[in-house]
């Protein structure tokens, strides 16, 4: 049994782990300033202003994932990284969409 | 009043002579000694709120009015404090360091304040009940806080009054993939800023402004008087109009090109550039009632701080990293387990 999807899907927790740590602080931080600070002030626009780099961070990590478990299905690491090309553009027009916003 | 050199007299007590203190429950004066009360208000209360304008482009020199008072400078923060009557503390309300007597440089009358409506237990309350329900704090988070100083200060702001006439440029896109299209518009709108509060003390930033004071209601002004700072610090106003404005620059931009966006009624509009003329400026320089609490977690100094007038309480806290770990791990899971499904289904 081919063991690498289970390592990549596993080095991909960990480092998805690190990085959404920041994350977790912004949603806490978005969270407190919607029941705390004065809706619509200066203070609270600042606090909910970059949302969306939450987002980014859950879309990437879902993408990774389609692939590893494509590859761990197929045991066609190349092919699955074909077939993602739909979902990458999909994801990049999500973001491209978040972006301008 | 003349707001420099407070008597004595007029925060002792009738009665007996004994010193007295504002009291935030009965909003009177309190003998200590006899247990006296003495009320403050006066026919002409309602004129506290009165507002004065301001014009920026008149070539006005604004000249402190006040001098030569004692005040207690912070050997750590810098911030300098007045104490009506019997110096409370020898440790600076802001950032608790030690505090200094010395004679004020400068400094600008008060024109009004909002009396403390809160007592000390009550925003003691409020400060427990804040930090206990702080998400991925620390375990050892409310034994730190229980450990801090809650001093209570009248913190200087301003309020400003302004019309804006805007006229503004901006962009939104429609569309995706090669049909995204970006289009550009442009508009006039009028905006009606009605008492901004804005901080007048290094040591109030904007976010615990807008973390504590939601509702600035104008009939709880008072004319100032030294006995509803009796028992209490205050802060001067140290700075003139211009800066106060000069301050809230950055703010009203961030709030005008709010409102720009909610104009053009488009979810992505960005704001390209705006211009406004501003009219009407009228201000007032008063002092609003906080609590603060200082607590120190692992060497960092924070604060929570609770408003005198209603008891909203907003601060500073650390968070846990292996609580930020676990939440972060859930969530990471959770996006995983959706992601390695929709890969071996192959959905798409």
């Amino acid at each position: 049994m081919d063991l690498s999807p289970l390592v990549a899907a596993v080095a991909l927790f960990a480092a998805s782990t690190a990085i959404g740590m920041a994350n977790v602080v912004k949603i806490i931080t978005i969270y407190e300033a919607k029941h705390e600070l004065k809706q619509g002030s200066a203070g609270w626009i600042r606090s909910i202003s970059g949302w969306t780099l939450v987002v980014f961070w859950l879309l990437i990590t879902w993408f990774l994932a389609t692939i590893i478990g494509d590859w761990h299905v197929s045991g066609d690491l190349e092919g699955a990284l074909d077939r993602s090309w739909l979902r990458l553009q999909i994801v990049l027009e999500i973001m491209a969409a978040l972006g301008s916003d | 009043m003349e707001q420099s050199a407070v008597s004595q007299s007029e925060i002792q007590c009738n009665s007996c002579g004994g010193q007295c203190a504002f009291d935030p429950a009965q909003q009177d004066l309190l003998c200590k000694s006899c247990g006296s009360l003495w009320p403050l208000a006066t026919e002409d209360d309602h004129k506290a709120a009165e507002e004065f304008p301001f014009n920026p482009d008149a070539p006005m020199e604004e000249f402190p009015g006040l001098q030569g008072d004692q005040i207690h400078q912070c050997e750590t923060c810098g911030g300098a404090v007045v104490f009506t009557g019997s110096a409370l503390s020898e440790n600076c309300p802001y950032c608790n360091g030690p505090v200094v007597l010395g004679i004020e440089d400068k400094a600008y009358a008060t024109m009004a304040l909002v009396p403390f409506r809160v007592n000390r237990d009550y925003a003691t309350h409020r400060i427990t009940d804040w930090v206990s329900r702080r998400f991925a704090a620390p375990n050892d988070l409310a034994s730190f806080a229980e450990d801090g100083r809650v001093a209570s200060v009248y913190a200087p702001f301003w309020t400003f009054d302004s019309r804006e006439a805007i006229e503004y440029w901006a962009s939104y896109t429609t569309g995706s993939g090669d049909s995204r299209r970006r289009h550009h518009v442009s508009g006039k709108m009028d905006v009606l800023f009605d008492d901004l509060l804005v901080p007048a003390s290094e040591h109030v930033t904007p976010l615990i402004r807008d973390g504590i004071l939601h509702d600035f209601r104008p009939e709880y002004l008072r004319p100032y008087r030294a006995g509803y700072l009796a028992g209490f610090a205050a802060e001067r106003h140290t700075m003139p109009v211009r800066k106060g404005l000069r301050l809230n620059k950055q703010d009203k931009d961030l709030l005008i090109r709010n409102k720009i966006k909610k104009h053009v009624g488009r979810q992505n509009a960005r704001v390209d550039r705006y211009r406004t003329d501003t009219t009407g400026i009228h201000y007032r320089r008063i002092l609003l009632p906080v609590w603060i609490l200082h607590y120190s977690y692992r060497g960092t100094a924070k604060k929570v701080v609770v408003s005198g007038i209603d008891g909203r309480t907003f601060g500073e806290r650390p968070f846990s990293p292996w609580k930020l770990a676990a939440y972060s791990a859930i969530l990471t899971a959770l996006t995983m387990a959706l992601g390695l499904i929709w890969g071996a289904t192959g959905i798409l």
